[in-house]
């Protein structure tokens, strides 16, 4: 018994210093700006993962469009991919770092193509309806579309940035109690079992005793 | 330490998933089954171990492993130890995966094994020879699960000599913190509760 409380109390005490402690598991977070795609790699701890391996792939095939790496703070751009802007495919990008921690981001077409493509639409649309529109000058109202998209890009990144940290948050103090619950549940099981079949043993074997006397 | 998934090929997968299921078998006929608490709290500790990061100049983080406690500690009954332990991990904070478990359960636990099989008659000394047997368990148990680790990697085609280099060499620092985690707590367990420790 005293040793069991020896032991957990330096489970608590590895615990306490667990909570602070985020997992050696990396987080791929990328966006797009501007007509280039920024990717970043973090550790969980919140350590760039730098140097690591850069795969873009094309999402539904699977095959490589692109590679490149992250430098020092673990961030890294390219331009999106012509097949991805023609195809309208999503892009899955995919950060390795060699030492068997990978983990990847999807952006679906909506999310890279929406303020690069819809620019050349418009333009046509309002020369065609030229005439009965209010004389609002149509290259600035494009230019507007795009700036104010470029600037929500801008300020959107972090707060998209930040939801994918909520995304993929560390273990929680739930998740760690929880886990040593189901550990000790199923010690608990197994010592019900074994005890079970050691009391029918000996009762078996009590009553073969008094079966022979 | 532990792999992702999607990172190794199907025939590392297969054969480390059958090489666990093999020791698992032979770890838990050979587990004495008035010790399993014990066992539950060394897979508790093993379990949460994990979450311990210890910060590297330079180049991210590596957690405690603690696979040589466990081997000393367990003796065979480390594989279904760690196994749970692994499964438990991947299923609660997305460490490794149950696609990888298989091969993950057997980078860390047959190191301990291995380990607890070798240093054994060491191990049953107090004096300085039990400790330099403890110190080595921790750290050739880490020494070994990187080394493991490092040819599953290659095997699944990984470019040899940088992921060796890169996996060995960051565990380095660890091997050292593990070995002498794993004499002191060897050491005092033998004061304290010598019967905690499985070496007959």
């Amino acid at each position: 018994m005293k040793t069991l409380f020896t032991i957990s109390f330096f489970l608590i005490v590895l615990l306490l210093f667990s909570i602070e402690a985020g997992a050696h598991r990396i987080r791929v977070f990328a966006y797009e700006n501007g007509g280039k795609i920024y990717a970043e790699a973090v550790f969980n701890g919140g350590k760039p993962a730098k140097d690591s391996e850069v795969l873009v792939q094309n999402g539904n095939t699977h095959t490589l469009l692109y590679t490149t790496t992250t430098d020092a703070n673990g961030k890294t751009h390219f331009p999106i991919p012509e097949e991805a802007k023609s195809n309208q495919i999503p892009l899955d990008i995919i950060v390795d770092m060699g030492e068997g921690h990978r983990n990847h981001w999807l952006l679906n077409p909506e999310d890279y193509l929406a303020t690069t493509s819809p620019t050349v639409q418009p333009t046509k649309v309002v020369k065609q309806k030229n005439v009965p529109r209010p004389p609002a000058d149509p290259v600035n109202e494009e230019q507007l579309k795009k700036l104010i998209g470029e600037a929500l890009d801008e300020k959107l990144a972090p707060l998209k940035r930040m939801i994918a940290q909520n995304m993929e948050k560390g273990p929680s103090l739930k998740d760690i109690l929880g886990g040593l619950g189901y550990i000790f549940g199923i010690a608990g099981i197994v010592a019900y079992m074994n005890a079970k079949k050691r009391t029918n043993l000996a009762t078996s074997s009590l009553e073969e005793s008094n079966h022979n006397g | 330490m532990h792999i992702s998934e999607g990172v190794l090929s199907a025939p590392i997968l297969i054969s480390g998933a059958t090489l666990t299921a093999l020791g698992t078998a032979v770890g838990l006929k050979k587990l004495d089954y008035d010790r399993i608490m014990n066992v539950s709290i060394m897979t508790s500790t093993f379990f949460v171990a994990s979450l311990i990061h210890v910060p590297l100049p330079g180049a991210g983080s590596v957690h405690l492993v603690l696979n040589g406690l466990m081997g000393i500690i367990l003796g065979w009954a480390c594989i279904p130890a760690i196994l749970v332990a692994l499964f438990l991990q991947a299923v609660l904070f997305q460490f490794g995966g149950l696609v990888v478990l298989g091969t993950n359960t057997f980078i860390m636990a047959t190191p301990s094994l291995l380990c607890y099989l070798f240093f054994r008659p060491w191990l049953q000394h107090t004096g300085l020879k039990g400790k330099v047997a403890s110190f080595s368990c921790g750290f050739i148990s880490v020494l070994l699960s990187s080394i493991f680790m490092a040819l599953a990697l290659v095997a699944s085609d990984k470019g040899f000599l940088k992921t060796s280099m890169v996996v060995v060499g960051t565990h380095f620092p660890m091997m050292i913190i593990e070995g002498f985690i794993t004499m002191f707590t060897i050491s005092f367990l033998a004061k304290v509760q010598p019967d905690f420790i499985d070496i007959k």
